[in-house]
C-alpha cells in the first residue's frame, strides 16, 4: 500500500536501519439503545497508523491518527529521534522472511435500517418473552475493517472482511428488586439470525429474571465444586493465559516458564487458538509483528504445547514466537452434558459471572459469585447473593473433574462449561 | 484549528449541536526486569459533531481536521440524527443550555524533558530497587502521561478550551517465597505532566524501599479468614469505595433505567457520618485531580452531593437524563476520546473527612482487618461491589498483626454504609483511576479511613 511504502521509505532516508508499519482503516456505523431506547446513531472513520523504527537495536513506536504527508513526515522525525534515544535491546528486531499476502473474506456490506430493524426486533422479543428485564445499555456496530503490515525486509500483509459486534448490559427489575447486571459481547457475520440467537444471550437474559430472588448459602463457609459458565471462563482463562504471553514470561513471573511440552494441567483440557477459525466470525490472520498466525494447540491433554509471545517476546525469552498473541479461544468439548455435571455435584455453585480481582501471580484469587446458582445433591436448588469464592487458579486446572459437550459460539471463542473442586464458597 | 476557528460554525447550526475538536497524546513507557518492553507515543485526533433531534442523537466523526470535513461531520450528525427519529418516530422536547466560556490549561510550565530523561528515569528506579534488593524475583516500572485537549462549541453558545494532563508512574516488586510469586505496587503522579510530579528518580528511593517491606511482608504473610468481618478500610481505599460502591449506581443512566438507588432518593442509605459528592474541580480551595470546568455538552458543571449526612440526595446527570429524571444539571457528560459520545461519567469523587483518629479506629477493633490499598474494582446494579485488595493487615484485640496475603472485599454498598461508625480527618486523593463504561475515562477517587463492616475473601 502507497502510505506504508511511503513511511517506510520516509523512515529509511532518515536513519533507520530497519522499520515496519501497521495501518488499520476502519469505517463504524453503530446504533445504541439507552434505557431500553433506540437513541443514537454513530458514523465514524477512524484510522490507526502505528510506526517502529529501529536504530541500533533501538527501537520506538509512534501511533497516529493520520494518514496525511504533513503528519507522517512529523511522525517519521519524532519517532527516529527518539529511537536514536532509546535502549538497545537485541530483541529489538523485525521478520526477516520475505512474506507477501492478502487475506479478503467476503464481506456482508452494512445496512442501516436492518440494524435498526434487528434492534426494534430484539427488543420486542425482550419485551414480550422477559418480563421485567431492564437493557441498560446495547450497542450493534457494524465494523469494516482492512489491515496492512509491511516493514523494511519486504514482508507485506494486509487483510479485509467486515462483521457485526451487538454488546448488551442487563438486568431484572421488579418493584423494589433488583438483579445484578451482566453484559456480553457476541460477533457475528451478518445479521441473518435474530440478536437474541447469538451465543448464550438467550439463557443469559433468563438468568437475570431468576436472579430477582436470590437467597444466601445455609451453611456460610465450604469447600466445593464449581461449574464455570462459558461466558465466565472467557475471563478465567485471560488471567491463566496472562503467564504466556511476554509481560510474565519476560519478568520470569509466569508459572509456565521453561514447561513446553511438560504435563502442566490436567489431562481432559485441550485449548486451542485458532485466529484463522471456520467456526469463528472473528479473524485474525496476522500479528502486529509481522507474522502470519495459525491455528494450533495452547494446551493439548494438559500439555503446553505454545506460548502467546509476539516477536519481541520470542527474542526477549529465547522461545518460539506463538502461534498467535492468544486470539480466538476454542477449548475441546467433554463427555458429559450440562446436566450430568450438576448431577454429579453434592455441594457447588454455578459460576455465571466473577467480579474479582486479578489473580495473584501464584494463582490465589477470591472475588463474588455473581449471577450464580447454589447446587445440592445433584440439582440446581436456588439463585445466590453475597457469595464470595476463592482458590487457586493453577491447582483448579490441574484438577479439572469434567467438561461438557456443550459449547458456546460467541464468535470469538468456542467454550464449554468445565466443573473444578477445592474452591472455597463463603456467603455472608 | 482552535477554539476561535469552532466559534466561526456555531452560526451555522440549525439544531442543538455540540461540535468538538480534541486531541488526545500518551506516552507510555515500561520498564520490566531491566527491560524496556513499551516505548512509544500515541496520538489521537480529529473533530466530532453530536446533533439532538426529538429525543434521539445523531453522531458522527473523522481525523481529519480543516474547515470542509467540520461541515461534513456536521451533516452526517445531522443526518444521523433526522434519520433516527424518523427511524424511531421520536418526539421527544428540546434540551436547555447555558452561553458561557471557559478556558484552562493546566499543562506544566516546567521546560518539557525528552523521552531520553524520562528513560533515564525509569532505568534509575530498577538500578536502585535491584541493587538494593538482590532478592527480588522482578521489577516493573511503568510511567503513563495523558495529555487531554479539548476544544468544544455548542448552539447554546457555550465554548470552551481547556488542556488537563496526567501523569502515573506505577512501580511493581515481585518477590518468590516457597515456590509461590507474590508482588505488590504503588502509584505515583496526578493531575500534571511528567515535570510537575517527577523531578530526581531519588525522590522515589524510600518508597521503593516502603514497597519492598510491603511485598517481603505479603510474602511471609497469612491468608485472611473468610467471612463478613470489622475492617478499616485506609484512606487510599476510600475513593474507590465511593467510586464503585455508590458512584456508580447514582449516574443518572443507570438510575434511569432501574438501579437500586431510584428506590432510595431522599432515604437514610448510610450512617449520619457519611458525606459523599462528586466534586467537579475544587475541593477544599484546591484543584482536584481532574477538574472538569465545562462538560462536554456544554454545561457548567456543579458539585453533585450525593449523600449527605447519610441521606441520598441526588444522582449524577447531563443535559437530557437532568430533564428525564427531574434535576438540575450536574455537568457529568464526559467523552474519552473525539470520537466518542459524551456519557454520565463521575469526576472526583470522594467521601467527606470526618473527626476520629487512625489508631483509635483500629484499637476498636477486637478481630478484624486493616486494608491498606486497593486494586480494581466493580460496580452493580444492586449496589453489591467488590475491589481486590493486594495489602493489608489483621488486627487482633486493637493492634495491628500479620500482613495478609492478597484478598477481596465485597459488600452491598446501601448496607455496608450503615455500618461505618467511625471515619478519619484525613483526606487522600487517588490521581490514577481509570474508570471503564462503554469508554475509558480518567477519574479522581477520594477520602479518610472508615471503619466498616464488609465480606472478605480468603481461607
Amino acid at each position: 500500500m502507497d502510505i506504508l511504502k511511503k513511511c517506510l521509505e520516509g523512515l529509511k532516508e532518515k536513519g533507520a536501519e530497519k522499520a515496519e508499519v501497521n495501518l488499520t482503516s476502519t469505517s463504524k456505523e453503530e446504533l445504541n439503545i439507552h434505557s431500553g431506547e433506540v437513541s443514537l446513531l454513530r458514523s465514524l472513520e477512524e484510522y490507526n497508523l502505528e510506526i517502529a523504527a529501529l536504530i541500533d537495536q533501538k527501537k520506538d513506536t509512534i501511533k497516529i491518527n493520520k494518514i496525511d504527508d504533513a503528519s507522517i513526515q512529523e511522525a517519521i522525525e519524532e519517532v527516529i529521534e527518539n529511537a536514536k534515544n532509546s535502549e538497545a535491546d537485541p530483541a529489538n528486531d523485525i521478520p526477516a522472511e520475505k512474506v507477501q499476502k492478502h487475506f479478503e473474506e467476503q464481506k456482508t456490506g452494512l445496512d442501516v435500517e436492518k440494524m435498526h430493524q434487528s434492534m426494534k426486533d430484539f427488543l420486542g422479543e425482550v419485551h414480550h418473552n422477559y418480563e421485567n428485564l431492564i437493557i441498560e445499555e446495547a450497542v450493534l456496530e457494524h465494523l469494516d475493517t482492512s489491515r496492512y503490515y509491511e516493514n523494511s525486509s519486504g514482508v507485506s500483509l494486509s487483510s479485509s472482511d467486515d462483521l457485526y459486534n451487538f454488546m448488551i448490559i442487563f438486568f431484572a427489575k421488579k418493584g423494589k428488586k433488583t438483579s445484578s447486571f451482566n453484559h456480553t459481547v457476541q460477533t457475528t457475520k451478518n445479521l441473518e439470525k435474530n440478536l437474541l440467537e447469538l451465543g448464550s444471550l438467550k439463557y443469559l437474559l433468563k438468568e437475570s429474571i431468576e436472579q430477582l430472588d436470590p437467597k444466601s448459602i445455609k451453611d456460610n463457609k465450604f469447600s466445593g465444586e464449581v461449574i464455570v459458565t462459558p461466558d465466565c471462563l472467557n475471563e478465567v482463562i485471560a488471567f491463566l493465559l496472562a503467564h504466556l504471553a511476554n509481560q510474565y514470561l519476560i519478568s520470569g513471573v509466569s508459572k509456565f516458564k521453561n514447561k513446553i511440552d511438560q504435563k502442566v494441567l490436567d489431562e481432559k483440557f485441550t485449548l486451542k487458538t485458532e485466529p484463522d477459525s471456520h467456526e469463528l466470525a472473528v479473524k485474525e490472520y496476522f500479528g502486529k509483528d509481522g507474522f502470519i498466525q495459525k491455528n494450533d494447540y495452547i494446551f493439548q491433554n494438559g500439555v503446553l504445547k505454545n506460548y502467546l509471545l509476539d516477536y519481541y517476546g520470542a527474542l526477549k525469552t529465547g522461545y518460539e514466537r506463538g502461534p498467535s498473541t492468544g486470539a480466538n479461544l476454542v477449548i475441546e468439548p467433554g463427555k458429559e452434558s450440562f446436566q450430568e455435571l450438576i448431577k454429579s455435584i453434592d455441594r457447588g455453585i454455578v459460576l455465571s459471572r466473577f467480579s474479582g480481582g486479578m489473580p495473584a501471580p501464584n494463582g490465589d484469587f477470591s472475588g463474588i459469585a455473581k449471577n450464580s446458582y447454589y447446587i445440592e445433591a445433584g440439582e440446581i436448588k436456588y439463585p445466590i447473593k453475597e457469595t464470595m469464592i476463592s482458590g487457586n487458579l493453577f491447582a483448579m486446572f490441574e484438577n479439572i473433574r469434567g467438561i461438557s459437550q456443550e459449547r458456546i459460539n460467541n464468535g470469538q471463542s468456542l467454550i464449554p462449561y468445565i466443573k473444578f473442586e477445592d474452591v472455597v464458597i463463603s456467603s455472608k | 484549528m482552535r477554539l476561535e476557528n469552532l466559534k466561526d460554525f456555531q452560526e451555522s447550526f440549525t439544531e442543538h449541536t455540540e461540535l468538538r475538536l480534541q486531541r488526545n497524546s500518551l506516552v507510555a513507557l515500561a520498564l520490566v526486569h531491566g527491560n524496556l518492553v513499551r516505548n512509544e507515543k500515541n496520538t489521537s485526533s480529529g473533530i466530532s459533531a453530536r446533533v439532538y433531534h426529538k429525543g434521539v442523537f445523531g453522531f458522527a466523526s473523522s481525523p481529519v481536521i480543516d474547515d470542509d470535513t467540520a461541515r461534513e461531520v456536521l451533516r452526517k450528525s445531522q443526518d444521523n440524527a433526522l434519520r433516527l427519529a424518523n427511524l424511531e418516530k421520536s418526539n421527544k422536547g428540546a434540551l436547555s443550555g447555558e452561553n458561557f466560556e471557559v478556558v484552562k490549561d493546566f499543562s506544566t510550565k516546567k521546560k518539557r524533558l525528552e523521552r531520553k530523561d524520562m528513560i533515564y528515569f525509569l532505568k534509575s528506579l530498577h538500578q536502585y530497587a535491584s541493587k538494593t534488593y538482590p532478592n527480588l524475583k522482578s521489577t516493573t516500572f511503568v510511567t503513563n502521561n495523558l495529555d487531554m485537549e479539548k476544544n468544544l462549541v455548542t448552539s447554546f453558545g457555550a465554548s470552551g478550551y481547556s488542556l488537563v494532563p496526567r501523569t502515573v508512574l506505577m512501580i511493581n516488586l515481585s518477590l518468590e517465597k516457597d515456590g509461590s510469586t507474590y508482588d505488590t505496587y504503588e502509584v505515583f503522579g496526578g493531575l500534571g505532566q511528567f515535570e510537575d510530579h517527577f523531578d530526581r528518580p531519588e525522590a522515589l528511593f524510600e518508597e521503593i524501599d516502603q514497597i519492598y517491606e510491603k511485598v517481603k511482608a505479603k510474602s511471609e504473610g497469612v491468608y485472611p479468614e473468610a467471612g463478613y468481618k470489622d475492617v478499616i478500610l485506609d484512606s487510599k481505599l476510600a475513593g474507590i469505595l465511593a467510586h464503585e460502591a455508590i458512584g456508580h449506581t447514582t449516574e443518572a443512566d443507570l438510575v434511569k433505567s432501574g438501579s437500586v438507588a431510584k428506590d432510595y432518593l431522599g432515604e437514610k442509605v448510610a450512617s449520619e457520618l457519611v458525606t459523599m459528592v462528586d466534586f467537579a474541580h475544587e475541593y477544599d480551595g484546591k484543584v482536584c485531580p481532574m477538574p472538569v470546568y465545562m462538560d462536554d455538552e456544554g454545561t457548567r458543571p456543579k458539585d453533585a452531593v450525593i449523600i449527605k449526612d447519610g441521606v441520598l440526595q441526588t444522582f449524577m446527570n447531563n443535559k437530557e437524563l437532568s430533564l428525564d429524571l427531574g434535576f438540575e444539571p450536574t455537568g457529568n457528560a464526559r467523552a474519552y476520546t473525539f470520537s466518542d459520545e459524551p456519557l454520565v461519567r463521575m469526576r472526583n469523587t470522594a467521601i467527606m473527612p470526618g473527626k476520629d483518629r487512625l489508631d483509635d479506629m483500629i484499637a476498636s477493633i477486637e478481630d478484624g482487618y486493616y486494608l491498606t490499598r486497593p486494586s480494581n474494582g466493580q460496580a452493580d446494579s444492586t449496589s453489591e461491589f467488590m475491589f481486590g485488595v493486594p495489602n493489608g493487615y489483621e488486627i487482633k484485640k486493637g493492634k495491628l498483626g500479620r500482613a495478609i496475603k492478597d484478598t477481596t472485599i465485597s459488600g452491598v454498598a446501601f448496607d455496608m454504609l450503615k455500618t461505618i461508625d467511625m471515619v478519619s480527618g484525613e483526606m487522600f486523593w487517588s490521581n490514577a483511576g481509570m474508570c471503564g463504561k462503554k469508554q475509558m475515562i480518567p477519574v479522581g477517587m477520594g477520602g479518610p479511613a472508615v471503619k466498616c463492616k464488609v465480606n472478605i475473601g480468603g481461607r
